[in-house]
């Protein structure tokens, strides 16, 4: 019989205890990240909690001159990643300037840019992921 | 992924004057009732149809908040199309609704359940309705935060908004473009002044783009600047709002319109007064906008890779000759059309800059005048677009007529927050 429990909530849960946590496929394997009950990869749904590993490459960025809608108002650069676990996603790039993205993107096209997952309080109450790049970046 | 069960073509196509209902006299104090009624009889006699001769129609209107106080708006439209009692859905998929309108129609004809369908689309988005009054009287203006309002609403709640900042990261897909292809934020701005150039000259050639009534050298002009690369790289008239996006490299979504596609099964369509055009390829594609750093992005390869093969098209850079791609931003022509193949990888980019992409040029995209020039009217979109590509492969497009009329076309549309669209059009 199928049941899907309260997923997001737990999630924040989790993040607000400071891990960071996906749901892998006990059937192929593959981490869903942000966590959703079934596998968009082999549409299993036997599903576990597991940590992420925290690391990955940042592929993409851009400029949210307006923010994180709902959440806060500061501009911020939010940057595109692909996770060791094979999985993308995106999040606020904590130590990127505005100033920073010609040297930034100049970075991405010589070789990998590495980055590190953690989590900030965002809004007033719960916090979310967010991730810091590892190699020193250009004034 | 299969083939169409029968072949469809397009037998009629029909949209407003773009601009807004406040302001320009030719559309000046209609509704969307009204705006989807001038569509659909313009379709209807461009086909030589009647309304009592189609059996159902797909109702797209992009919402909420800047529009209309209506929801699921198709039955209200019923009689103002003449299509009273009919079948119809309602849908709503951003700025790609009229394409998955079509699509829709496309597989109920398909599918033999009708023999003529029509999708429509509308949404008047530069003032907003009183709840409760009467519908031409909309003196309120839409402020950006009614817009970013409606737009954050088709976010996943949970994930994509905090992700992505809320504004959907589209922009993403164009950085992500500038890493693989060496391109520096100056050769960014090249390109899509290139675009820019190009698209005014096709919207001032377009009778229907109310809001392109001057050349671009007369805008930097007026503000006091000795070039167009001079006024569209200038801060304060072209400002930076986000990484490699300016204001003016946005599509203008403070405007107003409709469109009509009516479809047909090919074995019917000679009767009626154009040349059909087959619908050889159509398909759509959801999810999170989370992948817009993967290039080509997943949702596109699929989708591109699903319609030539439905279309039998094997190489599109040669066989694809007239392609629409839905510029909001004009920073994602460039990955979207090396997605559809329609150039080489790292070749759209130089082409934007050097104007090839103009009506005249080698490889022309959105005769219209795109989503700036022409205006960005939200769910009419896809439709509009469709509409030209079939014009322009009758002949029809006048002055900015292609000179080669197109035997096959592509129309990609992309929504918040996510659908993506596209067709493939022959020349039967």
């Amino acid at each position: 019989m199928a049941k899907v429990e309260p997923i997001i909530k737990k999630w924040v849960e989790y993040m607000d205890a400071g891990k960071i946590m996906g749901l892998k496929c006990k059937t192929c394997g593959q981490v869903q990240f942000p966590p959703v009950p079934v596998c968009n990869e082999c549409s299993g749904t036997d599903m576990e909690w597991v940590e992420m590993s925290g690391n990955g490459v940042l592929q993409s960025f851009l400029f949210s001159i307006m923010g994180i809608y709902g959440y806060t108002n500061t501009p911020c650069v939010m940057g595109y990643v692909m996770l060791d676990e094979g999985k993308t996603c995106a999040g606020r790039l904590l130590n990127v300037t505005k100033s920073q993205q010609p040297a930034l993107l100049k970075m991405m096209q010589e070789g990998p840019v590495h980055v590190k997952m953690s989590t900030e309080l965002l809004g007033t109450d719960h916090k979310f992921f967010a991730f810091t790049v590892v190699e020193k970046i250009p004034e | 992924m299969g083939k169409l069960a029968r072949s469809v073509s397009i037998i009629g196509v029909g949209y407003t004057p773009i601009g807004k209902v406040n302001q320009h006299p030719e559309i000046k104090d209609l509704t969307e009732s009204e705006l989807v009624s001038w569509a659909a009889q313009e379709a209807m006699e461009d086909a030589g149809i009647k309304a009592k001769d189609i059996d159902a129609y797909l109702a797209g209107m992009s919402g909420p908040f800047q529009s209309a106080n209506m929801k699921g708006p198709g039955p209200s439209f019923a009689d103002w199309i003449g299509m009273k009692n009919k079948p119809c859905i309602s849908h709503d998929e951003g700025c790609a609704t009229t394409g998955v309108g079509l699509d829709i129609a496309v597989e109920q004809v398909a599918s033999g359940k009708y023999d003529t369908v029509i999708s429509i689309g509308v949404n008047i988005n530069s003032c907003k309705a009183k709840v409760g009054g009467l519908p031409f009287e909309r003196n309120e203006k839409v402020s950006l935060s009614d817009i970013w309002d409606g737009v954050y609403c088709a976010f996943d709640p949970a994930y994509e908004k905090p992700m992505t900042g809320g504004n959907g990261g589209v922009e993403a897909l164009a950085v992500k473009y500038m890493v693989d292809n060496n391109m520096t934020f100056k050769d960014m701005d090249d390109a899509c002044i290139g675009w820019m150039k190009s698209e005014n000259r096709a919207g001032l050639l377009n009778p229907k783009a109310l809001m392109c009534q001057t050349t671009l050298e007369e805008d930097a002009k007026a503000h006091g600047c000795a070039s167009v690369e001079e006024y569209l790289t200038n801060p304060k008239y072209n400002p930076n709002v986000g990484s490699v996006v300016r204001s003016l490299f946005l599509g203008d979504v403070n405007v107003d319109g409709a469109s009509a596609i009516i479809v047909c099964a090919s074995d019917k369509a000679d009767q009626y007064l154009k040349k059909p055009i087959e619908v050889a390829g159509c398909g759509y594609a959801s999810g999170m906008g989370d992948d817009y750093c993967v290039a080509p992005n997943p949702m596109d390869e699929r989708l591109f890779k699903e319609i030539y093969a439905m279309a039998d098209v094997k190489d599109p850079y040669a066989e694809v000759q007239y392609l629409s791609v839905h510029d909001c931003p004009s920073n994602t022509v460039m990955p979207v059309s090396e997605a559809a193949g329609y150039f080489h990888k790292g070749e759209a980019w130089t082409a934007m800059r050097d104007g090839r992409t103009a009506f005249d040029g080698d490889k022309p995209i959105n005769t219209t005048g795109g989503k700036r020039q022409l205006g960005h009217p939200r769910s009419p979109s896809f439709g509009i677009e469709v509409a030209e590509a079939v014009q322009q492969m009758r002949g029809e497009c006048g002055e900015r007529q292609i000179k080669n009329p197109p035997k096959c076309s592509v129309i990609w549309g992309g929504g918040t927050a996510w659908s993506h669209a596209a067709v493939v059009l022959k020349t039967k």
